[in-house]
């Protein structure tokens, strides 16, 4: 089983970095094979919403960079963690930046899913993702709505989300945070 | 002599030309315009790439900034992201002296306009955090039916759409909320949702003929144990 951390820390952002460390130790634990990546020292050029990957290259970006070796490693991964700091209730632009780089592994076509449009599966199986969102302040507005974009994106990618907000205090509560996210995991798992 | 107030429209599309973002969003800056507002408008992501700090003074220097951006994966595409960070940080020195309002427009591909709610309550949380008075965000589906086409050319289909960017920009004007009314129509659906999901798939199809892989349409290159 191998899982994959994307940090989107923005560059000197050190806050999440205990975090990274806590995490990838409790995967490992757990017999994972773990590999961390730190965005923003990754050369990601943003998605130009070309449409490309669709309907030039079907199923690979149009830019050649390290965009298309993460989307590779995210769909060979078993979990995929995304963490961030919860910006205004979303993701940092630089983990929204890999993120919106990854479309290529949907296929263009539409699909109701729960009554809604969206776009249909390429792949037969996606990897599990649980979003880490890490906050300095207690905002319940803010949680709220990285709560919904965490719904809205599992809807998107399949019922594969879940995760949350972790409270970024005494690294003992952290990780007892942190485990009970890593819990859904599990569940998919058995 | 009155001063005349300044209008900044932010294009948060990472397409350079013909965005529907950029459609909608000279619609209101036209309007704008009319009603004497010094008008600007900015395309986000080549100014990340050109002059950083100069967008964030633009920002500083305007009355009513304008949003106008397409939903990527649920949320705000990442240049967009990016801006609101630099914004942020830069507002925390030092906010300015004037009051500031905020309204976002963003469309979608899907039929449904609900799919943005989470970007406009990011939005509306960035503009709480930062000091800029919250107007509202007009919300609609099927923003590719647009195309980046001048919204004015575009005849009977866009007649809600006309009616919402108007009742807008009067509540701009006026320093009020985008009334419901513009939101509700905004929302409404421009061709039923059957008749998008049909030609939408016949219109990829089409697309990947052209460049002669409707063969490969399906592929799944990246998987290593298919």
């Amino acid at each position: 089983m191998n899982a994959l951390v994307l940090n989107g820390a923005l560059k000197d952002d050190r806050s999440i970095e205990t975090v990274n460390r806590l995490i990838e130790k409790m995967l490992i634990e757990k017999g994972y094979e773990v590999e961390s990546i730190l965005l923003h020292e990754k050369k990601i050029g943003e998605c130009l919403g070309c449409f490309g990957c669709w309907i030039k290259t079907p199923g690979i970006c149009v830019i050649d960079d390290y965009g298309r070796t993460l989307t590779e490693n995210i769909i060979n991964s078993d979990v995929v963690i995304y963490l961030t700091s919860v910006v205004f209730g979303g993701y940092s632009s630089e983990l929204k930046k890999a993120i919106d780089r990854v479309i290529p592994l949907l296929l263009p076509f539409f699909k109701k899913v729960n009554g809604e449009v969206h776009h249909k599966e390429r792949y037969k199986r996606y990897p599990k993702v649980i979003v880490l969102g890490i906050m300095e302040d207690e905002d319940y507005d803010m949680k709220e709505t990285f709560n919904s974009l965490i719904k809205r994106n599992s809807l998107n990618w399949y019922n594969s989300f879940s995760g949350g907000t972790v409270q970024n205090n005494l690294e003992e509560d952290m990780k007892y945070q942190i485990e009970d996210k890593l819990r859904a995991m599990e569940v998919s798992v058995c | 002599m009155l001063i005349q107030k300044k209008a900044l429209l932010l294009i948060g599309s990472p397409k350079i030309k013909k965005s529907t973002s950029e459609a909608l969003g000279n619609y209101v800056l036209d309007g704008l315009n009319k009603k004497g507002y010094v008008c600007e408008k900015l395309h986000i992501l080549s100014m990340l790439k050109k002059d950083a700090r100069e967008l964030i003074n633009r920002v500083k220097d305007t009355d009513i900034l304008i949003i106008s951006f397409p939903l990527y994966v649920d949320s705000l595409p990442s240049p967009l992201i990016k801006a609101l960070e630099l914004m942020a940080d830069n507002r925390k020195e030092k906010r300015p002296e004037k009051e500031q309002s905020l309204m976002v427009i963003v469309n979608c591909g899907f039929p449904e306009a609900f799919q943005n709610d989470t970007a406009l309550r990011i939005c509306k949380s960035f503009a709480n955090k930062t000091g800029f008075k919250w107007l509202g965000g007009l919300a609609m589906g099927s923003g590719s039916a647009i195309d980046g086409r001048p919204i004015e050319q575009l005849g009977g289909m866009t007649r809600n759409i006309v009616k919402a960017l108007n009742n807008a920009t009067e509540a701009i004007v006026n320093n009020e909320n985008v009334p419901t009314e513009a939101i509700n129509l905004m929302a409404a659906k421009l061709i039923p949702r059957w008749l998008y999901i049909f030609f939408g798939n016949i219109g990829w199809k089409n697309q990947a003929k052209k460049h002669n892989v409707d063969k490969i349409l399906y592929s799944k290159p990246l998987f290593k144990n298919n």
